[in-house]
């Protein structure tokens, strides 16, 4: 007897019986439908990271005190320690090595105003190489020099956010907005950034001159050499880690500070940021995967089950295939290709609905759907594996049967 | 040569404690091309006799051969192998299987001996015409009547061309113009094809269509 005859008998016996069978494979297509959500929503989220890093400078390094992260860039009489010219100095002497490019950053919030339009911003004071450091790619105009910086020129370059928000469609660059009430000439649109989760979202920023800042939005009580942030970029073999470490050590010398003590400053990196995004999209991948596992067992448990019951309805059945000539092994095949198409079917529509729900998933959120073919297939011959495994108990119970007693089965 | 041979076969079964003695030092031997009647009541072991003849069940002591070949110590699958080829079976209550057309019922033992699905069906169609019901097989069996079913089982039982047909109680579920159309159809194959007929019944007037006529009471064969 061939293996079409066989597959031919199973699927009418299944269609026969739809309202079960389809019940029956519930569970699988649960499973099998949870594995391709989570496997998309792990690849998305690794991708988000992934152009995060390109996004992100590639090995940055920036450095504010403590007490920014905890209370904002709020001056007032927050007594702190905070960075300094000779910090920034001692930095580019110490470790020459591992530092390629460093910039200061003043940041302030300020309101911009363009013809009637206004926008609340955060504006950072610093220097021409910050869009190395940031990894800013410019959409339109230029960014400011060296000649800027020494004049302290009124010129800003715009982040995405607020040039929308100032000029919608409009071209910004050439334009002049009023800062805090001082007019700036715009001399350039960065580039929009996906995907942004770190700590200062480029979109949301626009950027002048550290001279310049200094001059004009300097606080009260905010002494000439004094730094909000700094913004580092290392070499690229440069560990980020090691390189925080000779960070802490520096910054303690030049505080004179005991080399146990605390050190008042944080420093973000964008290795050890990507490095844990890219964890926790893992972790999230894992346990999905983890559960959609559990319902896949509890489906591939209902298939057993349900392929018992069948064992027992047809024991007619079997004694009279057996009477007329089936093998033990022809019968147990016959059961387990019944099993298998049954896991398969389920694995199809438990593919369908996935894909369905990955359009979905990436239509209502940022994450993009992958559809690849790798895991799809992976997923059906999964479902055939489980056909067989837990298909196999049952036909052996079939095939064992005696032919007299299954015949004689009323 | 003869075609089956029972050498003092016995069957019993447990229950519990005790043991059942159902068939007691039987010997039979059937010549091929007879046409025998296995008659006795219900529980003079006819039905276990069958089974054995049949393959179906194996004896617990005794040997039986069938063409010379000892089956008491076949495995299952030879057994099912000589079910398959050898022996053609119809039952008291036809025993086709509900979700298959007449045809596909009938070239179900064809296809279980390894034949193309193409030449199973053309014999099967064959078989079919050869019982009269070449019109009726893409007929479910419950679009049968009794007797359309029974004759369908007797196409099932030869397509194989088993060297013996066993029938058990054929006509036991029909009425008598049925039970006669079918009896003729046995007397026929005996007669025109030379078909072994192996015959179980407690009706005395279907025993006397047989040639020669065994007849049992508790276990043991008393003529």
């Amino acid at each position: 007897m061939n293996v079409f005859v066989l597959i031919r008998t199973s699927v009418r016996t299944l269609k026969k019986h739809k309202a079960r069978s389809f019940l029956t494979i519930l569970g699988i297509m649960i499973g099998i439908c949870a594995i391709i959500v989570t496997f998309s929503i792990g690849r998305g989220a690794e991708e988000a990271v992934a152009s995060q890093i390109m996004s992100m400078g590639e090995n940055a390094v920036y450095v504010m005190p403590s007490t920014f992260i905890k209370h904002g860039a709020l001056r007032g009489n927050i007594s702190t320690t905070r960075l300094r010219n000779r910090d920034l100095e001692a930095i580019k002497k110490q470790a020459y090595q591992e530092v390629k490019e460093i910039s200061p950053m003043h940041m302030t919030v300020q309101p911009l105003q363009h013809i009637g339009t206004s926008a609340q911003q955060n504006v950072v004071g610093c220097t021409p190489n910050m869009p190395k450091i940031d990894n800013n790619k410019l959409k339109s105009g230029i960014y400011f020099n060296k000649a800027h910086m020494k004049n302290r020129s009124h010129v800003i370059v715009l982040g995405q956010k607020p040039a929308d928000e100032l000029f919608k469609e409009k071209e910004a660059v050439g334009e002049v907005i009023l800062v805090n009430g001082v007019p700036f000439l715009v001399i350039g649109v960065l580039e929009k950034k996906p995907h942004y989760f770190g700590p200062r979202d480029p979109n949301e920023q626009a950027f002048i001159p550290y001279t310049t800042s200094k001059k004009i939005f300097r606080q009260p009580t905010e002494t000439e050499d004094e730094i909000t942030a700094l913004a580092i970029q290392l070499y690229h073999a440069v560990d980020a880690v090691a390189f925080r470490r000779k960070l802490a050590n520096i910054l303690r010398f030049t505080h004179n500070m005991r080399p146990d003590e605390k050190s008042p400053f944080t420093v973000f990196d964008t290795q050890t940021l990507t490095d844990v995004a890219r964890q926790a999209a893992s972790v999230i991948r894992l346990f999905g995967l983890f559960a959609a596992c559990i319902a896949l067992i509890v489906g591939s448990i209902g298939v057993m089950n349900i392929m018992l019951v069948s064992v027992k309805e047809r024991t007619k059945e079997i004694g009279l295939r057996m009477a007329i000539g089936a093998t033990q092994r022809l019968i147990r095949w016959q059961f387990l290709i019944e099993s298998m198409a049954l896991c398969f079917i389920g694995g199809l529509v438990g593919v369908g609905l996935g894909l369905l729900a990955q359009f979905g998933i990436s239509y209502g959120t940022s994450l993009n759907a992958y559809i690849e073919l790798g895991p799809l297939l992976v997923s059906l011959l999964v479902t055939l594996a489980i056909g067989i495994f837990f298909g196999y108990y049952p036909a052996r119970q079939a095939s064992l049967l005696n032919p007299v007693d299954a015949l004689l089965q009323r | 040569m003869p075609l089956l041979k029972t050498e003092n076969i016995s069957r019993a079964f447990k229950a519990g404690a005790h043991t059942i003695t159902v068939l007691q030092n039987i010997n039979i031997t059937i010549e091929k091309g007879e046409f025998v009647a296995i008659i006795g009541k219900s529980g003079s072991g006819k039905s276990t006799l069958m089974n054995i003849l049949g393959c179906l069940d194996v004896a617990t002591s005794g040997t039986y051969t069938i063409e010379d070949k000892n089956v008491s110590h076949m495995t299952v699958d030879q057994l099912a192998e000589i079910r398959n080829k050898k022996i053609g079976f119809v039952f008291q209550r036809y025993h086709l299987l509900p979700d298959m057309t007449a045809v596909e019922n009938v070239m179900l033992p064809r296809l279980y001996a390894n034949v193309s699905e193409k030449d199973a069906r053309t014999q099967a169609l064959q078989m079919l015409q050869q019982v009269d019901l070449a019109d009726r097989g893409h007929h479910f069996p419950s679009e049968l009547s009794g007797g359309e079913q029974q004759r369908v089982a007797v196409a099932r039982a030869l397509i194989n061309k088993p060297t013996i047909l066993l029938a058990d109680e054929p006509t036991g579920n029909l009425d008598s113009v049925t039970e006669e159309r079918i009896m003729e159809l046995l007397r026929q194959l005996h007669k025109e094809r030379g078909v072994t007929i192996v015959l179980i019944t407690h009706d005395e007037h279907i025993a006397q269509e047989a040639s020669r006529v065994i007849k049992l009471h508790d276990g043991k064969i008393i003529s």
